[in-house]
């Protein structure tokens, strides 16, 4: 290989800030064998620039791990990565020796576990983390691990004081193997908080601490690939969230959607804006401050407010 | 500088002078690239890649911007001759 081969490879290289890698075996554009010689060439990091990396991995293959340890430079501020569960902690923990500053992370498709909290929790920088579930991924990749999120995940993750976004996006939440014992969890920094689930999310709220929290989204009931037995009802309505919301002090933006089976909430869809502070809500607080602008949702909570007696 | 000869001209044609300012030339540039940014646009690569053959001063953002989203390494090792080299090697 001829230093004037390398030196052309490192000039364009080094222009490059998003990499988005698909993992097809021959076909994804990373032969093994180019990052093996690269290596013997002493550079650790094909793109040593690189801002943003995306990897969905849809085919499995030994080569992998090898190939995207390859794209993990020292200045990466994004990871996304999707399709795996064997890859992902040995990425995770390359992750956290290669580059300190990792401040936004998203994982889909995958099963989560241990490993992957004592991995994130590493991460110093982090400020947002996504767990996703994306059917149409699984389907194509055919995967077998199913997307659950533990909530006794929820205590570990609180170490991140740097967190200030979380998103989970249609994640079965198994609450059985959490404790409900561990006292109140506070994220000292979180501001955004935006939940699509199914399963018993109402507990969450039930012992943790967000005082700077501004936008809470939370979307309830059937998960769209899969039916659930999940019980959102009034009661946990009125005694979880609105507890929660009059704790939080900075919350600006509530949105709130429902769609649960017989017996429980037919219908919930509520989105509220503009409340520098929020302090106690009330019906009225809902109805006359949003009327313009949430007419539609305000109406239906109206109703189901008024067939509970709540005010 | 290009000299254009016309029945009321001479006109001499000189870059502006705001085109020597990086800046000025970047966010011409970023108005392309954010077509890239949401998607691999083979007509505003080319554009990218026109506007790196324009002058000098264009060139290094214009490579920039062209080179800043990928998603293959594929155009990164036919820059140099690693195929041929490594598939004979292996």
């Amino acid at each position: 290989m001829l230093d004037s081969d390398l030196q052309r490879f490192d000039a364009y290289a080094s222009r490059v800030r998003r990499f988005r890698c698909q993992c097809r075996g021959v076909e994804d554009g990373i032969n093994i064998s180019y990052v093996r010689v690269l290596q013997v060439a002493r550079r650790s990091c094909i793109l040593p620039k690189l801002l943003h990396l995306v990897v969905c991995e849809t085919y499995r293959d030994r080569s992998n791990t090898a190939k995207i340890e390859s794209l993990i430079s020292p200045c990466l501020r994004e990871f996304r990565m999707f399709g795996s569960s064997r890859t992902t902690v040995i990425i995770l923990n390359s992750l956290q020796i290669t580059t300190s500053d990792i401040s936004c992370l998203t994982l889909g498709s995958m099963a989560f576990d241990n490993r992957y909290i004592s991995a994130i929790c590493l991460l110093s920088q982090l400020q947002e983390l996504s767990i996703l579930k994306d059917d149409r991924f699984e389907a194509k990749s055919r995967l077998e691990d199913s997307s659950t999120f533990d909530l006794s995940f929820f205590p570990r993750l609180s170490c991140k004081k740097s967190l200030r976004r979380f998103r989970l996006d249609w994640l079965h939440i198994d609450w059985l193997d959490a404790s409900p014992d561990s006292g109140t969890v506070e994220f000292p920094s979180l501001e955004f908080i935006d939940f699509a689930i199914f399963g018993p999310i109402a507990e969450f709220f039930r012992y943790i601490m967000v005082p700077g929290l501004k936008r809470l989204s939370i979307k309830l009931g059937l998960s769209p690939s899969k039916l659930d037995n999940f019980k959102f009802t009034e009661a946990q309505c009125r005694s979880h969230f609105f507890d929660l919301i009059s704790r939080l002090d900075h919350l600006k933006i509530l949105e709130i959607v429902g769609n649960c089976s017989a017996g429980t909430v037919h219908s919930l869809s509520l989105t509220v804006s503009g409340f520098p502070n929020f302090g106690n809500p009330t019906l009225e607080a809902f109805s006359v401050e949003n009327a313009e602008s949430n007419r539609t949702h305000l109406d239906r909570i109206r109703r189901l407010l008024d067939d509970t007696h709540m005010d | 500088m290009y000299l254009i000869q016309g029945p009321h001209w001479p006109l001499t044609l000189k870059m502006h002078r705001a085109l020597l300012i990086r800046e000025v030339v970047q966010l011409i540039i970023q108005h392309i690239r954010v077509v890239l940014d949401h998607g691999f646009n083979l007509g505003e690569r080319q554009t990218l890649y026109s506007a790196a053959l324009t002058c000098s001063s264009f060139l290094e953002v214009a490579l920039d911007a062209l080179w800043y989203n990928m998603d293959s390494l594929a155009p990164l090792f036919k820059l140099t001759n690693f195929e041929e080299k490594v598939c004979h090697f292996f």
